[in-house]
């Protein structure tokens, strides 16, 4: 154990190399090697995997049976639509789903229904609700948070909820799953076809996916004062829309006759809200954004016609409020509901809520967005939807989960109980519905209409780029063509493609 | 007692320093008590609610952090140092060695490199080691940063021992590995001690990189908890300040308890190098 | 072989050491120093395509940055500069004899080991309007009751500033402290035998002997300045606009927020750079300290 002392001499630092501390020395080495070669082949594994990121792949799970033989069938169907789905055996341990919810829930339905899913319909479910980022806190780190769970498929987080600009991002790089063959054709009918559209997305290899099932629907719409444009002045808009000379000078003319008050109330500050707009003008003039192989076409005559009528619409007829340009969306509702100073709101559909138990109830209306002649007319569509994470493990409950909390009884309980409105077209000619909330039949006109914002991965980038640009032109700083063409180089730099004109 | 211009100088002196350094604290620990509707106010409140501390603590999208953070310290402190004695310790004594200047400097170095920096790779890194969202992920990634931090302090301990202890076992014929366990360990304890708490206080601390590598309740230390709550039903000033005190507990009390640790051990690690 | 024993044995206990230093920093990096030269974002289909040096000319002309790096540079100097002041006089007040000696002391650690979020998040309440600081504000004439420098583009960096010196300077005050405890007391016995002032002493004797210290105090302070992340994402969240954008926490938006890692991985290194280079003196201090001494 000790080493040989050298006999008499006080030689502390010297020793004799035994056998013994040979074996500890070659012990050591060796020890050494293999940790060397595993820290080594771990640090090339991680750099390799940081060259070449991982390609991929769009994986279809299959929905037939698992090895613990599991069938899940949901039907939805209209008119008598019930939810049936039939679990074969169940699991002797209790399931663990983790979703998102979106920030604000004024009357906690997600938290009611998440409970009564855990307790009643499903009992070895439970639902539970994964806390987001603070309500105040960008929506940038919602989406960031579920980008990070579909990306590492994080077992941790199940189901989704996404926002419809999100779609092209999520479908494109496969952070959530591929539902197009439990969310069938047939069921895909019964929601607003615009978010549908938002959330299909076609492949490298052809094949259409779908990623996820539309849940909260939001369109926007140009809302009035019933009382004074259909009462007092005897205007009943027609039933597809307005054209946008129609519309202005109707408002020209009533803003004559009431000086005191605003024709149009209407944000368009520099925000994503700004592009919605621009959006309904684009697209009621049949323009687009981007062609099949994305060269951009933004600089387009019927792009560059949408634009200047925007801008006409502040400056040239001058109808709208003062502070369209720098206040925002909540400033124009309150010039509309509560100061009751606007005869036209271009907004949201959240609008008749918060006209219940204000001197406005039952005076403002909803109809469709005026458009250019010879088009539809057309709304921008938003809202929220539900996906579910490729790393989840219990894909056949999630699926079943959001069977039934987008079947139609629970979707009208939530609607008839102060929730969000919900993207089941089926719902709005329901009569109890129609009874609770009037404006349903103007609902379900735009929802037939809808248009969708660019449908790019990186549209959260496209947006950023084009907001100054058209907020430049519509403060009348840049022209619109000069806008557009600047806009449009600039999205052929980032994207790699090239500004074409049809 | 004197009582002379000095010493009133000394009085006022101590006041403002306890009012600025503590003044903070304690006032959030009265807005967590007083009722929500006084949180701004500059007056004495008008009650104290101590409930809120018991809705709080038991509050679920607050309390799962605090045990994360709990989980996360106590097994990743004991972790560090368990890597850096060994090595602050080779650094420390082996003179004969030429490249250990470099691999100390390579640490320090190590050290001084903002993991901001090192988010970006670090959150793939994670991911491609199945560890995102997971308690040892956080594990892993603290005891890789603060390893660096530990052997600093630590080597400065073992430099600090007198040499002829060490020279006197070998005279008796120890082992290095021997002479590490039944000499050095037991009179570096202090040096131990300190680390440790030193690398509880960071890791307790640490904020950025758990929030690159955390995503649910399922591994989000407490100080995620604290940034991300908002009050049990609604916002309210006084809930957060109480989630903050209770997030802060645990390191102020220790560090008030050890200070005189603290301040010797890094203090001996800036004087000795 | 004893040499050959020694190096092995000196490789094989540093071994756990270099395998999570090396993992966990190195390595990383290595990598973004890597992907620093490549256009590489999340969501763009995740394709790395080489783009050379491309990055960080894009940076360099990038208004957000230009404002953050002059953010940098306010608080590098704004922020230790105070610091240290304030730590000194601290310490000097610490180092003297009364009852309370260590209950002062323990308080100010106390207070330094609060972690930095949510002392952030404590003093974000402050600086709400009608809240602490503007009521001291207006009481002292320079602003109204319903103030909030946080959300002033002038002075949102000053918030991060005072938060920040209140955070840093007990750091500074514990390493100005341990200097001022190794001036052996008969030097002030001597002098006072001589009959010099305590500000005599206090000038003539303590600052050129703990010189040094004040100035890795400075270091220090700065370096975790540069670092720091988390008081400005708790209070400002980066300001108005970009009114208190630093560095770092540029770096991190740049990474996480918009998802671009190579112009993420070129700011970080644009970053370990300029900690380096406010670094380099307090590595070589070190370096000297440590092993000159030794000879």
């Amino acid at each position: 154990m000790y080493g040989e002392k050298d006999s008499g001499k006080l030689e502390p630092l010297r020793k004799k190399y035994t056998r013994r501390q040979a074996l500890g020395t070659a012990g050591k080495v060796a020890i050494g090697a293999v940790v060397a070669g595993a820290v080594g082949a771990l640090g090339g594994y991680l750099v390799g995997s940081a060259q070449v990121p991982s390609e991929r792949t769009v994986t279809v799970r299959e929905t037939v049976t698992s090895t613990v033989t599991k069938t899940v069938t949901a039907t939805a169907s209209v008119p008598s639509p019930t939810v049936t789905t039939t679990i074969a055996t169940t699991p002797a341990s209790k399931i663990k789903l983790v979703m998102t919810q979106h920030p604000a829930d004024p009357h906690d339905w997600y938290k009611k229904m998440a409970k009564r899913y855990s307790e009643q319909v499903r009992p070895y479910v439970d639902v539970e609700i994964a806390w987001g980022p603070t309500i105040g806190g960008a929506v940038a780190e919602y989406y960031r948070m579920q980008v990070d769970a579909g990306r590492s498929r994080s077992p941790t987080l199940d189901i989704f909820n996404l926002d419809v600009i999100w779609g092209a991002a999520f479908n494109a790089n496969d952070w959530c799953l591929d539902l197009s063959d439990r969310f069938t054709p047939e069921l895909r009918k019964y929601f607003v076809p615009a978010m549908i559209e938002a959330w299909t997305w076609i492949d490298k290899k052809g094949h259409e996916r779908v990623g996820a099932v539309p849940w909260m629907a939001d369109i926007g719409g140009l809302w009035y004062r019933k009382d004074i444009v259909e009462e007092e002045e005897g205007i009943k808009p027609p039933a597809d829309g307005w054209t946008w000379e129609e519309f202005f000078s109707i408002c020209v003319d009533l803003k004559e006759k009431y000086p005191d008050m605003y024709p149009l109330a209407i944000d368009n500050a520099k925000s994503e809200q700004l592009i919605c707009n621009f959006q309904e003008f684009l697209a009621s003039n049949g323009g687009e954004w981007f062609d099949e192989e994305w060269n951009v076409l933004i600089a387009d005559t019927p792009a560059v016609e949408a634009l200047q009528t925007m801008v006409d619409m502040i400056h040239k007829y001058k109808i709208c409020h003062p502070e369209t340009l720098t206040g925002d969306l909540e400033l124009a509702r309150k010039k509309f509901i509560d100061e009751q100073k606007a005869i036209f709101h271009r907004n949201w559909c959240y609008v008749w809520g918060t006209s219940i138990g204000s001197p406005l109830e039952g005076k403002i209306w909803e109809t469709l967005i005026p458009r250019f002649p010879g088009h539809e007319s057309k709304s921008c569509v938003g809202g929220w939807s539900w996906a579910i994470n490729p790393g989840c493990r219990y894909v056949d409950e999630a699926w079943d989960f959001i069977m039934w909390i987008t079947s139609y009884e629970v979707e009208k309980e939530m609607m008839l109980g102060g929730g969000w409105l919900h993207a089941r077209i089926d719902l709005y000619n329901d009569p109890e519905i129609i009874k609770a909330i009037p404006i349903a039949p103007a609902y379900y006109e735009l929802y037939k209409r809808g248009t969708n914002r660019p449908k790019h991965p990186e549209y959260m980038t496209i947006s950023d780029f084009a907001q100054p640009e058209v907020h430049a032109a519509v403060s009348g700083i840049k022209s619109a063509e000069q806008a557009l063409n600047d806009l449009a180089r600039k999205l052929a730099d980032f994207l790699g493609t090239k500004v074409v004109k049809r | 007692m004197k009582v002379n211009s000095f010493s009133i100088l000394l009085c006022i002196g101590v006041m403002l320093v306890i009012l600025f350094y503590f003044g903070p604290i304690f006032w959030a620990v009265l807005m967590s008590l007083r009722p929500e509707e006084e949180v701004y106010s500059l007056s004495l409140p008008s009650r104290l609610i101590f409930e809120r501390y018991y809705i709080v603590a038991t509050s679920d999208k607050y309390i799962p952090t605090f045990f994360n953070s709990l989980k996360a310290t106590a097994i990743a402190t004991p972790l560090v140092v368990l890597i850096a004695s060994p090595a602050s310790y080779v650094i420390a004594r082996m003179r004969e060695i030429k490249g250990r200047v470099a691999f100390f400097m390579f640490y320090l170095l190590m050290m001084f490199l903002p993991p901001v920096a090192l988010a970006g790779y670090l959150y793939e890194l994670l991911i491609n080691m199945k560890l995102y969202d997971t308690i040892p992920g956080l594990i892993l990634v603290y005891s890789g940063l603060f390893t660096p931090f530990a052997i600093w302090i630590l080597s400065s301990y073992f430099r600090g021992i007198p040499k002829e202890i060490e020279e006197a076992a070998m005279v008796d014929g120890a082992s290095r590995l021997q002479m590490l366990f039944k000499i050095i360990l037991p009179i570096s304890l202090p040096g131990v001690a300190v680390t440790s708490i030193l690398v509880f206080i960071s890791v307790w601390s640490e904020f950025l990189i758990a929030n690159t590598i955390t995503l649910t309740y399922n591994s989000r230390p407490v100080t995620l908890g604290v940034l991300m709550f908002a009050g049990v039903l609604e916002m309210r000033w006084s809930e957060i300040a109480t989630a903050a005190i209770i997030g802060m507990m645990p390191v102020m009390i220790i560090a008030f308890l050890t200070s005189r640790y603290i301040v010797r051990g890094l203090s001996a690690a800036i004087i000795r190098g | 072989m004893g040499k050959i024993k020694g190096i092995t044995s000196f490789i094989f206990y540093n071994l756990p050491s270099l395998s999570f230093v090396g993992i966990v920093i190195f390595i990383p990096f290595l990598i973004t120093l890597y992907r620093s030269f490549f256009k590489f974002r999340i969501g763009s289909f995740e394709i790395l395509n080489f783009t050379g040096f491309r990055n960080y000319l894009w940076i360099i002309g990038d208004s957000t940055f230009q404002i953050s790096f002059i953010n940098s540079l306010i608080i590098g100097f704004a922020v230790p500069l105070p610091s240290v002041l304030i730590a000194l006089l601290v310490a000097a007040l610490c180092n003297q004899r009364f009852r309370g000696n260590s209950l002062v002391l323990s308080l100010v650690v106390s207070a330094w080991a609060a972690p930095a979020v949510i002392a952030g998040r404590v003093w974000k309440i402050f600086f709400q309007p009608h809240g602490l600081i503007s009521l001291l504000g207006s009481y002292l004439g320079l602003c109204d009751p319903s103030y909030t420098m946080l959300a002033d583009p002038k002075f949102a960096l000053l918030s991060v500033i005072i938060v920040s010196i209140w955070k840093f300077s007990p750091f500074a005050t514990l390493i100005i402290l341990g200097g001022m405890r190794t001036i052996s007391p008969e030097l002030y016995e001597a002098a006072r035998i001589d009959g010099a002032s305590y500000r005599d002493t206090f000038l003539k004797i303590t600052l050129p002997l703990i010189g040094r210290y004040m100035n890795i105090a400075i270091l220090f302070v700065g370096m975790f300045t540069a670092a720091t992340v988390d008081l400005v994402y708790s209070l400002t969240g980066g300001g108005p606009g970009y009114a208190s954008e630093i560095l770092s926490s540029y770096t991190y938006k740049m990474f996480f927020l918009q998802q671009d890692f190579g112009k993420g991985s070129a700011i970080a290194m644009i970053l370990i750079l300029w900690s380096l280079i406010s670094l380099a003196p307090l590595l070589y201090f070190i370096y000297k300290q440590t092993f000159r001494r030794e000879s």
